[in-house]
C-alpha cells in the first residue's frame, strides 16, 4: 500500500503536466447559404433554407424567411415552392409529388447571396424478399430482445444504396384510455455480426450499405434491438437511395459517430449544393409489418 | 575502327621486326646474377641492354651456354622464372616489366576482436585508382591485372590499414582493430565505409549501432526508430511514437528487413518502441529512394537491418537495466573459429509496476500481464572460407491480459473473466554464404516470417446457480515463406554484377472470429465468421551492375521484374532503376536517380497511431498494386580534410493507386470477407522536396546537422471531395541537430535539437442545419443534431514541434575487463508543450476561433539505465 501511494502522486503530476487548451483562430464559414431537400417517392416536395453558424452547441440556426425556391423537374420550371410557417420554423413547398425516375432542381435565390442549387433523382422503390421477427431472450429488465431478419433483392448491374430503420408499434392504454393509443417508436440496433459483439459496438438507429459485396444478389441482414421488449409490431422501413442521398445521410451518420474521437480522422459530409451547403437528394421509402 | 587499328599497328610491327639485325652469339654464362649475365651480353654483343636496377637487383641466374642463339633468345630464357620480359627496338634491348595477367583478390573482412564480419568496408588499390567495397555479408572481390597488390582497407570506427599483398589463389580475409573506445586511444585516421561522394547511390544512410545506442533515450531505452526519425527525410508521425514516414510515404510502404526478413508490424506498446533490440544490431541501411534492382515490394523506403553474427574467438555479452525493461546478450564460439551463438533476450515491466501499484486492493485484477519481449539469436558455423551457414531468429511480442474473480454472497452469481490481446512477429532465416570463385559470390536463403494478432474474451461462471461460459476470439496477422537467392559476380573493378530472384508464399488472415457460449453444459453458439486465409505468390527477379565508366562517370543500372499470384489473378510489374554519378571539379559528385516501385499489399490503418489490429490484405480487382516513380538530383562532397561529409538532394516521387479510407469509414479486423476493399478509395499521392545532410562521422565530436524542405499531398476520389489534400504528416520545415561528444576518458554525452513546423490537423469550422429524411405534409421531420462544416481535409496547423534531448553516458572501463556503463537521458528539457493528440473544447462566439485540448506525452522526462558489458 505504501508503494501505492508512492506512485499515486507521480501518476497524478505526470497526468496534469500532460494537458493544455489551445486557442486557434479558424476560417470565417458562418453565414454561408444551406438547403435541404430530401425527396421521396410520391410525397410532397418541402424545402428549408437556413444559413450557417459558428458552432455553438446550440442546433438551432437561422433561418431564410424570404427566400424564393424554383423547382425544375427533368430541366422544366414546375412551380415555385411557397413558404408556409410551421411551429415557428418556414418552410418551403410545393404542390405536386415526386414521380420514380425524375430529376428535380431546385434553385432558391436568398438576399444578399449568389443563387444556390441543388438537383437529384427519384430512385425506383427497394425490392425486399422475407422479413421475420423472433424474441431472444435478455436479462436487462425489459423483456425480450428482437432478431430482425431483412431479405433484399438487390437489381443487376446497377449501384444500389440502401437505408434501414425499425419501429416498434407500442400500444398503450390507462384508465382513461381504454382503448389504448399506439405508438410508433424507433428502435437502436446492431448487426448481429460477430465483430459487434466482440469490439461492444454500440447500436445504432440507422444501418446504411450499398450493394458493392452483393450486386444482383439477395443479401439477408439481421439485427439485434438495442432493448429488450414485446416486439408484437414491428416496422421495417426500408429506403432506397440514390447516390447523393446515400453519401449525405451516411457521411452524415458517421460524422456524428467518429468526430467526437480524437483519434479518428474528421469525416467530411457531402454536398451536392452549388454556391452553399445541404442537399438536394432522392429517396423512396417503404415500410413493412412483421410481426413474431 | 578498333579491328582496322589493331590491323595497322600488327603490320607495322611486322615491317619494323623486318628490318632490325638479328645478332647471334655463342656463349656460355656462369652462375651468376642477373645484372653480371646481362653486362656479359652486352660486351659480347656489343649491343646495349636497357634495364632498371632496381628490377633486376637480387635475381640470380643458373650457369646456361648457348651456341649460336639470337641474342633476344638468350636474354628470354635467362628472364624464365622472373616477372621480366625483354623487347628489342630498332638497335635495343629493353628489360621491364612484364605485362601482368589479370589476378583477383577475394574474401572477407572481419573484426579482428570478433570476428565479425563488416559491412561497407572500403577496398582501395591507390595505383590502379580503383577499390571496391565489402557486400552485405563482408565478402569483397578485386580483379586487377598485377600480382601484387598494395591495399588500404578503411571503415569507421576502425584503424585503417595499409598492406602489400601477394595475390594468391586463395581467399585473403583481412582483420580491422577497432577504435578504442577510450579517449586517449582515439584517432582521428579511419575513414568512413564507403564514402558517399565515390559511390554512384544516393538517397541511402547508414547508422552504426554505437551511435543509435548513443543517442537520448526516452525510459532509458535506445531506440533505432527513434534514431532514423532525426534523420532528413525522415518524419515521425504522430509525437513519442516510432512510426517512420518517408518522403511523403505511408508506414506501410517501408521494407523492414530484419536479417534480410520483412518484419510486419516493427512495434511494441502502440508504436512507443520500435522491436529492435539494439544490443544486437551490426548494421543499419537506410534507403529513402534510388532503390537498388535487388529490393523491392514497398514504395518508399528499405531499412536493411543485420544482426551480430556472434564473436568467434571469446565469449561476452551484457546486460542492461532500464526504466522500462531490462536486456541480457551473451554471445561467442561454439567451436572457435569456426561456430558462433549469439542470444538475447529483452522484457518490459510495467506488470510488475502495476503489480506493485494494485497491491492489496480489491478491485485489482486477479491475475495482470503487460508486457513486450524480444529475443533474438542466431548461430553461424563456417565450413572453410568458401561456405558460411547463419541461422537467425527473432520472435517479439506484446501481451495485455487481465483476469478478474467475482464472488457473489450466496456464490449463485460467481464468474471468471479473461481477457487479453496479444500480437508478435516472429521470423526465421537460414543463409548459406558461397563462394564459386574469387568472382563470384552468392548469398542463398530460407525466409519465414510470422505476424499475428490474437484476442481472446472469456467468462465462466454462474447465474443464478446455473452454470455458463462464453468465450469470443479472434485471429488475424499475415505469414510469409520464401527462398531468396543473391548472385555477385565482380569481373573487374569497373563492374560490379548482382543478378537474383526470389519467391514468397504469402497467407493472409484477415480476422478470423468464433464465438461460443454454453448454458448448462449446452452449447447455445457456436459459430466462426466465414472468414478464410488468402494465400498469395510473389515473385521476384533483379539484375543490376555497378559500372564505373570512367573516373568521373559511374552508374548503377538495373531491372527488377516482380509479379503476384492472389485468387487466380496475376499482377506485374518490371521496374527500371538507375543511379549515376559524375565527379565534377574540385571533387563534387553530381548525382541523379530514378527509381520506380510496386506494392502488393496494402496495410488498413485507420488510426494515426500503429495499432495492431492494422490488417495487412493483399492486392484485389477493386484496389491494384500501389506503384511509385521517384526522381532525384543531389551533389556531395568531403569537406574540411573529409572530416565532414556534405550532401544535398532533391526529389520529387509519385504515388499511384495509394489507399485511404473513404469519409467516415473504418474497419474491424474481423469484419467479413474482402468488405474492406469497399470502404477505400484509391488514388493519387504526390511528395518532393530537398534534403541537407552535414554529417561528421570520426573525431570526437560525431553527429549531423539536417534539414528537410518537403511536400506531400493526395488526390482520391471519394475523399475530400475528390480535391487535393495534405497528407496527414505533410510539415514543410524539418531540423535536426544530433550530436554526441566524447568529453573525456569515460563520460560522452550527447543532445538532439529537432524543429518541425505545424502538422495539418482537420477541425470543424462551423455548423449548419441537418436533415435526416423528407418533411412530412405536416411539418414533422426527423431531428438532428447539425452538421460540423469542415472546409477540407486537413484544414489547419497548429503548432510547430521542437524538443531538446540531451544524455550522458559515464563509463568505466574496469581492470577485469568489464564496461560498467551508466545512461542519464533528459528528454524534452525544456519541457516544450508538444501535443500527441488535440480534441475539441469549445467554439469562440464572438469570433471564428476554437479552444483545443491538447494532450502530451513526452513533458519534460528523466530517465537512467544501467548496462554492464564483460
Amino acid at each position: 500500500m505504501k508503494t501505492r501511494i508512492l506512485l499515486f502522486p507521480v501518476l497524478l503530476l505526470l497526468f496534469y503536466s500532460c494537458k493544455k487548451t489551445i486557442t486557434i483562430n479558424l476560417p470565417e464559414e458562418a453565414n454561408k447559404p444551406v438547403l435541404n431537400l430530401l425527396m421521396s417517392k410520391d410525397s410532397l416536395i418541402i424545402a428549408r433554407v437556413t444559413v450557417s453558424s459558428r458552432t455553438s452547441g446550440n442546433d438551432i440556426f437561422p433561418e431564410v424567411k424570404e427566400a424564393t425556391l424554383k423547382l425544375y423537374e427533368n430541366g422544366t420550371f414546375k412551380e415555385n415552392l411557397a413558404p408556409f410557417l410551421l411551429a415557428d420554423l418556414t418552410y418551403y413547398k410545393g404542390t405536386s409529388k415526386a414521380v420514380a425516375g425524375a430529376t428535380y432542381r431546385v434553385v432558391a435565390s436568398v438576399p444578399g447571396y449568389e443563387d444556390v442549387e441543388g438537383s437529384d433523382f427519384i430512385p425506383e422503390q427497394a425490392s425486399v424478399g422475407e422479413m421475420s421477427v423472433k424474441l431472444v431472450k435478455d436479462n436487462d429488465g425489459w423483456g425480450s430482445k428482437g432478431n430482425i431478419s431483412v431479405v433484399l433483392h438487390d437489381k443487376a448491374g446497377e449501384k444500389n444504396y440502401y437505408r434501414i430503420r425499425l419501429y416498434e408499434l407500442v400500444t398503450l392504454k390507462d384508465a382513461v384510455d381504454t382503448v389504448g393509443t399506439t405508438y410508433k417508436f424507433k428502435v437502436d440496433f446492431q448487426t448481429n455480426e460477430l465483430q459487434d459483439g466482440i469490439f461492444n459496438k454500440e447500436s445504432e438507429w440507422d444501418f446504411y450499405t450499398d450493394d458493392a459485396l452483393f450486386d444482383g444478389r439477395s443479401p439477408r441482414f439481421n439485427f439485434i434491438t438495442g432493448r429488450g421488449g414485446e416486439f408484437k409490431k414491428v416496422i421495417v422501413e426500408v429506403t432506397s437511395l440514390t447516390y447523393s442521398s446515400y453519401s449525405y445521410l451516411h457521411s452524415s451518420f458517421m460524422a456524428r459517430l467518429k468526430n467526437e474521437d480524437p483519434l479518428s480522422e474528421r469525416v467530411i459530409v457531402f454536398n451536392n449544393i452549388l454556391n452553399g451547403l445541404g442537399i438536394v437528394g432522392g429517396m423512396a421509402i417503404k415500410e413493412y409489418l412483421i410481426m413474431p | 575502327m578498333q579491328r582496322i587499328l589493331t590491323i595497322l599497328f600488327l603490320a607495322y610491327s611486322l615491317a619494323a621486326t623486318g628490318q632490325q639485325h638479328e645478332i647471334k652469339l655463342s656463349i656460355s654464362i656462369p652462375a651468376t646474377s642477373l645484372e653480371n649475365a646481362l653486362k656479359l651480353l652486352e660486351q659480347q654483343s656489343k649491343m646495349h641492354i636497357s634495364y632498371e636496377y632496381t628490377r633486376v637487383q637480387g635475381i640470380s641466374v643458373k650457369a646456361h651456354t648457348y651456341k649460336d642463339q639470337p641474342l633476344e633468345t638468350i636474354c628470354r630464357d635467362l628472364l624464365k622464372g622472373t616477372s621480366l620480359m625483354v623487347k628489342q627496338k630498332n638497335d635495343q634491348l629493353f628489360i621491364g616489366p612484364a605485362p601482368s595477367r589479370e589476378h583477383t583478390l577475394s574474401g572477407y573482412v572481419e573484426d579482428a576482436a570478433s570476428g565479425e564480419r563488416l559491412i561497407g568496408v572500403s577496398l582501395a588499390a591507390p595505383q590502379f585508382q580503383t577499390g571496391t567495397v565489402t557486400n552485405a555479408y563482408g565478402f569483397y572481390s578485386l580483379t586487377l591485372p598485377s600480382d601484387s597488390l598494395h591495399l588500404q582497407l578503411s571503415y569507421m570506427g576502425y584503424q585503417r590499414l595499409d598492406t602489400v599483398i601477394a595475390i594468391g589463389k586463395e581467399g585473403m580475409t583481412f582483420q580491422l582493430q577497432a577504435l578504442n573506445r577510450q579517449l586517449e586511444e582515439v584517432t582521428i585516421r579511419g575513414k568512413q565505409m564507403e564514402s558517399s561522394v565515390s559511390s554512384s547511390q544516393m538517397s541511402r544512410i547508414n547508422l552504426s549501432a554505437d551511435l543509435v545506442k548513443s543517442t537520448p533515450r526516452l525510459l532509458g531505452e535506445a531506440d533505432l526508430f527513434k534514431t532514423l526519425q532525426l534523420l532528413p527525410g525522415v518524419k515521425q508521425g504522430t509525437e513519442a511514437t516510432s512510426a517512420l514516414l518517408v518522403r511523403g510515404g505511408t508506414p506501410d510502404q517501408n521494407l523492414i528487413l530484419l536479417d534480410g526478413a520483412p518484419l510486419y508490424n516493427p512495434m511494441h506498446l502502440m508504436g512507443i518502441f520500435s522491436t529492435f533490440n539494439t544490443n544486437v544490431l551490426k548494421d543499419v541501411t537506410l534507403y529513402k529512394g534510388a532503390f537498388p534492382a535487388r529490393y523491392g515490394g514497398r514504395l518508399s523506403s528499405v531499412i536493411d537491418v543485420s544482426t551480430k553474427d556472434g564473436d568467434m574467438h571469446k565469449i561476452h555479452g551484457d546486460f542492461s537495466v532500464g526504466l522500462l525493461s531490462a536486456q541480457a546478450t551473451l554471445e561467442g564460439p561454439i567451436q572457435k573459429g569456426k561456430t558462433t551463438f549469439l542470444i538475447s533476450g529483452r522484457r518490459s515491466y510495467p506488470d510488475l509496476l502495476a503489480k506493485a501499484y494494485f497491491n492489496g486492493d480489491r478491485n485489482a485484477p486477479d491475475r495482470l500481464n503487460l508486457y513486450f519481449y524480444d529475443i533474438n539469436a542466431k548461430i553461424h558455423h563456417k565450413f572453410s572460407d568458401r561456405d558460411k551457414l547463419y541461422f537467425s531468429f527473432y520472435s517479439g511480442r506484446d501481451k495485455m491480459q487481465a483476469r478478474y474473480k467475482y464472488t457473489s454472497i450466496n456464490a449463485n452469481n460467481d464468474y471468471v473473466s479473461d481477457g487479453g490481446v496479444q500480437w508478435g512477429n516472429m521470423i526465421g532465416t537460414a543463409r548459406w554464404n558461397h563462394v564459386y570463385s574469387p568472382k563470384l559470390f552468392s548469398n542463398v536463403m530460407l525466409i519465414g516470417s510470422d505476424y499475428h494478432f490474437k484476442s481472446a474474451f472469456s467468462q465462466d461462471g454462474k447465474s443464478n446457480g446455473e452454470a455458463y461460459t462464453d468465450l469470443q476470439r479472434l485471429k488475424s496477422g499475415i505469414k510469409d515463406y520464401g527462398a531468396k537467392a543473391d548472385f555477385e559476380y565482380h569481373p573487374n573493378p569497373a563492374h560490379a554484377i548482382k543478378v537474383g530472384g526470389g519467391y514468397m508464399f504469402r497467407i493472409f488472415t484477415p480476422g478470423v472470429l468464433r464465438s461460443r457460449q454454453t448454458q448448462q453444459d449446452e452449447v447455445t453458439v457456436d459459430s466462426v465468421n466465414n472468414n478464410r486465409d488468402i494465400n498469395a505468390s510473389e515473385m521476384d527477379l533483379y539484375a543490376e551492375d555497378d559500372w564505373e565508366l570512367s573516373s568521373r562517370l559511374k552508374l548503377n543500372a538495373g531491372l527488377h521484374l516482380s509479379a503476384f499470384h492472389v485468387e487466380g489473378r496475376l499482377y506485374s510489374s518490371l521496374q527500371p532503376r538507375l543511379n549515376l554519378r559524375y565527379m565534377l571539379p574540385h571533387d563534387w559528385a553530381l548525382k541523379a536517380s530514378y527509381s520506380r516501385m510496386a506494392q502488393y499489399v496494402h496495410l488498413l490503418a485507420s488510426n494515426s497511431i500503429s495499432l495492431p489490429t492494422d490488417l495487412w490484405v493483399p492486392v484485389t480487382d477493386k484496389v491494384k498494386p500501389q506503384e511509385s516513380d521517384q526522381f532525384a538530383l543531389g551533389i556531395a562532397k568531403n569537406i574540411f580534410h573529409d572530416k565532414f561529409e556534405f550532401s544535398a538532394e532533391t526529389y520529387y516521387k509519385r504515388l499511384h493507386h495509394v489507399i485511404e479510407y473513404k469519409e467516415g469509414a473504418d474497419y474491424l479486423t474481423s469484419s467479413r470477407g474482402d468488405a474492406w476493399q469497399t470502404l477505400v478509395a484509391a488514388g493519387e499521392g504526390e511528395a518532393y522536396g530537398m534534403e541537407l545532410l552535414l554529417q561528421k562521422k570520426v573525431g570526437r565530436l560525431t553527429g549531423w546537422v539536417g534539414y528537410t524542405l518537403s511536400w506531400a499531398n493526395r488526390r482520391i476520389p471519394a475523399v475530400n471531395f475528390g480535391r487535393e489534400f495534405p497528407y496527414k504528416y505533410d510539415r514543410r520545415h524539418d531540423f535536426h541537430i544530433v550530436g554526441a561528444y566524447k568529453l573525456r576518458k569515460g563520460i560522452e554525452l550527447s543532445g538532439s535539437w529537432t524543429f518541425q513546423s505545424a502538422a495539418p490537423f482537420t477541425i470543424p469550422v462551423a455548423s449548419y442545419e441537418a436533415t435526416n429524411g423528407p418533411v412530412s405534409e405536416n411539418g414533422t421531420r426527423d431531428w438532428v443534431t447539425g452538421v460540423s462544416r469542415i472546409n477540407g481535409r486537413n484544414n489547419v496547423r497548429i503548432s510547430a514541434y521542437h524538443r531538446l534531448d540531451v544524455g550522458v553516458n559515464f563509463i568505466k572501463y574496469k581492470k577485469n575487463g568489464l564496461v560498467r556503463t551508466w545512461n542519464i537521458s533528459l528528454l524534452n528539457v525544456y519541457n516544450r508543450f508538444n501535443p500527441f493528440f488535440y480534441y475539441l473544447d469549445s467554439y469562440d462566439k464572438s469570433g471564428p476561433r476554437a479552444k483545443l485540448n491538447a494532450i502530451n506525452l513526452i513533458p519534460f522526462m528523466p530517465s537512467i539505465s544501467y548496462s554492464l558489458k564483460f
